[in-house]
């Protein structure tokens, strides 16, 4: 009797080390899938995030950080003033009007870009959008194509074109007003030049403006539109940086790569 | 019986003073808390701080500001004691706040449409809206993890393509090669 009473115990003692060991090895399990996950986890936010390359490719550093604080100084010493005084004299529908009538001037950068990216529906609806806005939307002043909802607007640039096909952005350019760019960007900036309805030093071109400084009148007319429409962005923006030009050249390049992606 | 009522009670309690989200319902809370915001900065004749805490007493909750403010210190979060990290996070806290209060300023009469959700990973979802101004449409993506809590948390917020602590990332890497983290947390 003793003896079953012993090897019961035995065998009880027994399942009972054996469950303590598994359930400490379970244990142990569960901690180096923990610790795995932990550094899984850094590691994956690690991936997601890049630092600051010492290498960085920047040649042009010392221009363009003379060229930033050039073009902060013009906007926020004539630039923003003047959008502010045309903000105050201007009725925001006539600049909506305004900012409509631009964005659907530059249908044909937008439909030959998106073609060039073999991105065939969307130029289908960008064409549709500008007969829609230029007919019924009285030469784009209007913007009914956004109401109906079937003809979004895709903005693509030769920029992003470039992009598409690979093309590296290259290292770092600050155009004077027109702000950051790169070499690809500023390619695609001038080719996108030629077929922009809005610009023209040419007379026999068949354009809005036919020499340069109607074409610059325009511009000028567009920026500070879209300015007074944006009222306060530049400035709020600045704020959040520690050092300006670092800080906008690489919002720039993530939203161009975002734009190209796209 | 008594006994059951009594812990139905506490996990009903605890299941309200949980305010983080579930992966389930990330969307309609988010779209709940957006409406909220909007509706606080509809109101007229309310002073900025008043507003200010009326928004962040929504966002604290689903806000995970020691993950953003360890993913924006990159590699030298690792090399930092315990009292910079503390410092370090509770600076940039105040910073992101200030940051987020001033673009609020900006605010008019923009609508926001939640689109969609996509679970990129196990514990990554991003939730994507759409910002629509007057002649403008800006998107904003809302990124979150999941903590070992298993509740969803905000990370980083991308806009238009910018990712918000990226961009805090470089900029401190860049910073803090010729700076120490005291100055930075200075700085901030």
């Amino acid at each position: 009797m003793k003896a079953i009473i012993t090897a019961v115990l035995t065998l009880l003692l027994f399942t009972a080390c054996s469950q303590k060991s598994t359930l400490e090895k379970q244990q142990t399990v569960l901690l180096i899938e923990e610790k795995q996950n932990k550094t899984l986890e850094e590691e994956s936010f690690d991936d997601e995030f890049s630092e600051e390359k010492t290498q960085d490719l920047d040649p042009l550093e010392y221009y363009n950080r003379a060229m930033t604080n050039f073009n902060d100084v013009v906007y926020t010493y004539a630039l923003i003033p003047a959008a502010n005084v045309y903000k105050k004299t201007i009725h925001e529908e006539v600049q909506i009007s305004i900012s409509n009538f631009f964005t659907n001037l530059m249908f044909p950068i937008r439909f030959v870009n998106n073609i060039l990216q073999l991105k065939f529906q969307e130029a289908g609806e960008e064409t549709g959008r500008f007969l829609l806005n230029t007919t019924i939307g009285f030469f784009g002043f209007f913007d009914p194509a956004t109401e109906t909802k079937d003809f979004p607007l895709h903005k693509e640039d030769f920029g992003q074109t470039l992009g598409y096909w690979g093309v590296g952005p290259g290292f770092h350019i600050v155009l004077p007003i027109f702000g950051p760019s790169n070499v690809r960007d500023l390619l695609g900036f001038t080719l996108d030049g030629y077929i922009d309805p809005g610009f023209s030093t040419d007379k026999r071109d068949l354009k809005l403006p036919n020499n340069l400084e109607k074409s610059l009148a325009l511009k000028t007319l567009a920026t500070i539109n879209q300015n007074a429409l944006n009222n306060g962005q530049y400035e709020n923006l600045k704020k959040d940086a520690l050092d300006l030009y670092p800080f906008l050249k690489n919002i720039y390049e993530q939203k161009r790569l975002h734009e190209i992606k796209e | 019986m008594k006994q059951i009522y009594a812990i139905i009670l506490i996990l009903l309690t605890l299941g309200l003073n949980l305010n983080a989200i579930e992966e389930n319902n990330i969307k309609s809370v988010m779209s709940k808390k957006v409406d909220n915001i909007l509706q606080i900065m509809q109101q007229k004749g309310v002073s900025k701080s008043t507003t200010a805490k009326q928004v962040f007493l929504l966002l604290d909750s689903v806000f995970d500001y020691k993950t953003m403010a360890k993913i924006s210190l990159g590699k030298q979060w690792k090399r930092i004691n315990k009292k910079e990290k503390e410092k370090f996070t509770k600076a940039f806290e105040k910073k992101l706040k200030y940051s987020y209060m001033d673009k609020l300023e900006l605010y008019t009469d923009e609508k926001v449409l939640i689109k969609k959700l996509i679970k990129s990973k196990k514990n990554r979802i991003q939730l994507y809206s759409d910002l629509l101004g007057k002649t403008q449409k800006f998107e904003i993506i809302y990124k979150f993890h999941r903590n070992k809590k298993n509740d969803w948390l905000i990370y980083d917020i991308k806009i238009i393509g910018v990712s918000i602590i990226q961009t805090y990332r470089k900029e401190f890497s860049s910073y803090l090669q010729n700076h120490s983290i005291d100055s930075l947390i200075n700085s901030l």
